[in-house]
């Protein structure tokens, strides 16, 4: 009787094959779920020191309620060590990082490289109108756009006028910046500003010579329109802020009088006076509110050869950061061409009413004087004459406040603002384009005028900046240490190991 | 289990440690890294910045490179020199599971790969101590690293055992794992180079980024994403691994 030895059952390959096949599929589709999840569910602890990213509940809720795409465009130039603000390049990526995952998926961050890409830089300095040499944040939300410069969004600390250009970087407030223009372009309408026309000044909307300053100006969503005060009693209300752009010829008395009554009313006003037109009206209504422009042009010599030297008319000037809204500009030089007065306050006058005027502008080397002789009628070379010409200090540019609220929290328009330059010439292309801190210092005054500078309750964040206090001995401790030492125990483990094992 | 999983272990821990190569590769490893401390801090000490040198350290080209070519060196003999040898057959005849010689095997890379970075930390303590504790950053910018490191160690080198898995040539087994590793390292390069890519693109690439990643780890941010990531992914190419260690066993 003989047993037959059943036979081992043997699983078919193509079976393992599959059966193997099927386990690695439904693995990988369980991972893919886990991920799909973490990645729309996701939690950020931000645990730095000071809590530097983490976003304030008022941003977050301004970009959760936004219905459609937000696109951020970064700029930084290639010169960006030249260009204002360019130490702010890694904070504003680190916080425009924390706007797109707080945005979920409808803010959409591009940083603008031209080394990488020069083609797509160049469209979209076309686009936006903006320099090769800026470095800014653009805001583009529903057809609308606002241009931020880089340098805005910072607080830097005192330095010292005339001295070494350094300054400290002290807080980094670009959240309140950025939120502070987001909320503008989402919720706002666009402000109106007026430009006074009649008096020969230049026709904002359609001169070819101003096209950046309109530019600059639409980015804020900011629209201007031209405004006669011929027969008008007051300003209309629906315009923010008044700009009288360098009058040719003298206003009258009625429109001298509009002006004062808007001025009282809490008017915002934005004068560019006309270094070589005769305005003895609006010097007089500016004089009314201790403003007082001298009756000069500001010169320089410069050397033009060895022993040559030759007069010019213009200014590079510096911002001051007695001016509270210019405190980002403070390291910056502007240039102020064409012919530039210099104006002075009257004390008294300005205590009488009330007004706070801090200076804004003052030239950038203590050559330029005050020339009283109309040198440019006579076609005479000017000279300084002491006692008669203006000697420096001089001052080109003045914010005057009257009956401010201390706390700059409080969003109430309830002081009358006023800039005034001594220089029109400034908002034309060739000077914009020259020099890029001149369209930043326009925005900052436009921005100040019509009250959207931040006044957002979020407070700047402090940028802890790291100074190695390391002696050259400390180095080489360092390098000892870290490259010498530690590597050597790791050696002398190994030889004893080797030793031990041929015992 | 547990002890059979603690023999293979410790058997795997005896290779690497008992093998004056390891020494080898610890001392040059650690070499490297204490030149990109030491270039992290020479940078630094130019002039102000905002950096610590915790993310100095994390974010230099040093770092990057002894990070991704670490793993293929470490993980290119653990089965290609099994097979190459002949001792898988007796590892597979011994009383163990397949899935307990791949997770040792994992598990011993990855305290090897914990020896080479954890003397890295005595850098810091040696910096503090020098009297520059504050540029150091917040307790989170110095362990997050760590722990990202760890996450992404683990998962390259479960690439480096799945690569090891397919060859028993060990070169073979470490230009493969190295293909692998720079292959998804790569991938976080491209949000670099579509600059004008949608937000969903951008934000896949991120997700799989490790720059991205260690630059926010390295920051003081922990972020939940690749804590889920990395572990899953590793999980996921173990798996893989467990199958082609365990053809050999069905294909004969």
């Amino acid at each position: 009787m003989s047993e037959k030895r059943a036979k081992p059952y043997r699983i078919p390959r193509a079976r393992i094959a599959l059966n193997v096949a099927t386990q690695i599929i439904l693995a990988a589709i369980i991972v893919f779920l886990i991920n799909y999840l973490s990645f729309e569910r996701f939690a950020r602890w931000d645990l730095s020191r000071n809590r530097k990213y983490t976003l304030s509940p008022l941003t977050r809720n301004v970009l959760g309620s936004l219905k459609k795409e937000l696109k951020v465009y970064v700029f930084f130039s290639p010169n960006g060590n030249q260009s204002a603000g360019s130490e702010l390049f890694e904070d504003i990526e680190s916080l425009l990082k924390e706007y797109e995952y707080a945005g979920k998926r409808r803010v959409h961050v591009e940083t603008i490289d031209p080394y990488k890409d020069l083609t797509r830089a160049r469209e979209l300095q076309d686009k936006y109108k903006f320099g090769p040499n800026e470095n800014q944040v653009i805001l583009d939300y529903d057809g609308r756009q606002k241009s931020i410069p880089a340098a805005t969004m910072a607080d830097y600390g005192d330095s010292g006028l005339f001295e070494d250009q350094n300054q400290t970087f002290k807080n980094f407030r670009g959240e309140q910046v950025l939120t502070s223009a987001l909320i503008q372009l989402s919720q706002e309408q666009p402000a109106k500003i007026a430009v006074i026309t009649g008096h020969g000044e230049p026709v904002v909307n359609e001169d070819a010579d101003l096209s950046r300053f309109r530019s600059a100006l639409e980015h804020q969503n900011v629209v201007m329109q031209g405004l006669s005060l011929q027969g008008l009693a007051k300003i209309p209300n629906d315009f923010v802020a008044v700009v009288v752009a360098g009058p040719q010829y003298d206003l009258n008395e009625q429109e001298s009088n509009v002006l004062r009554h808007y001025w009282d009313d809490g008017g915002r006003l934005f004068i560019l006076l006309n270094g070589r037109a005769k305005t003895p009206l609006l010097d007089s209504f500016l004089n009314q509110l201790g403003i007082v422009p001298a009756i000069d042009l500001i010169v320089t010599t410069v050397k033009t050869g060895i022993e040559e030297e030759s007069v010019t008319l213009d200014v590079y000037s510096h911002f001051l950061n007695s001016t509270p809204f210019l405190k980002p500009m403070v390291d910056a030089i502007g240039f102020l061409p064409g012919g530039t007065r210099s104006i002075e306050v009257d004390e008294s006058k300005l205590k009488a009413l009330g007004i706070h005027a801090t200076k804004a502008l003052v030239p950038a080397i203590d050559t330029y004087w005050g020339e009283k002789d109309d040198f440019l009628a006579n076609n005479a070379d000017p000279a300084f004459h002491p006692g008669v010409d203006l000697k420096p200090p001089l001052v080109v540019g003045w914010a005057v406040e009257k009956g401010a609220v201390e706390d700059q929290t409080i969003q109430v328009r309830s002081s009358s603002r006023m800039v005034v330059l001594g220089n029109a010439d400034f908002i034309r292309d060739e000077s914009l384009t020259r020099s890029a801190p001149n369209t930043n210092f326009l925005l900052l005054c436009i921005n100040w005028l019509t009250d959207r500078q931040t006044l957002l309750a979020i407070p700047p964040k402090e940028s802890p900046i790291y100074l190695l206090d390391l002696r050259p001995a400390q180095m080489n401790e360092i390098i000892l240490i870290v490259v010498g030492g530690i590597p050597l125990l790791a050696a002398l483990l190994g030889v004893f190991v080797w030793v031990a094992r041929r015992r | 289990m547990i002890r059979r999983v603690c023999a293979l272990l410790l058997r795997e821990l005896s290779v690497f440690y008992f093998s004056p190569i390891a020494y080898v590769v610890l001392f040059f490893f650690l070499i490297l890294n204490g030149l990109s401390f030491w270039f992290a801090i020479a940078l630094l000490r130019q002039g102000p910045s905002e950096l610590t040198v915790v993310q100095a350290f994390f974010n230099t080209l040093f770092f990057w490179t002894a990070y991704l070519f670490v793993c293929p060196v470490i993980t290119m003999r653990l089965f290609s020199e099994e097979f190459k040898l002949g001792t898988v057959e007796t590892l597979m005849t011994a009383p163990v599971r397949d899935w307990e010689v791949v997770a040792s095997k994992f598990c011993a890379a990855l305290l090897f790969y914990l020896t080479l970075w954890l003397p890295s930390l005595l850098y810091f303590l040696v910096f503090g101590w020098l009297g520059n504790r504050d540029a150091v950053g917040s307790g989170a910018q110095l362990w997050g690293p760590y722990l990202l490191l760890l996450l992404m160690g683990a998962f390259n080198i479960s690439l480096g055992c799945l690569a090891s898995s397919l060859t028993s040539n060990q070169i073979v087994a470490a230009m493969m794992a190295l293909v692998f590793i720079l292959g998804i390292f790569f991938l976080t390069m491209i949000d670099y180079v579509v600059s004008s890519a949608s937000p969903l693109f951008r934000d896949i690439t991120a997700y799989v980024a490790q720059i991205d990643h260690m630059d926010t780890f390295s920051r003081g941010i922990i972020d939940t994403r690749p804590l889920v990531f990395y572990p899953t992914c590793s999980a996921l190419v173990l798996l893989i691994t467990y199958h082609v260690f365990q053809y050999r066993r069905w294909k004969a």
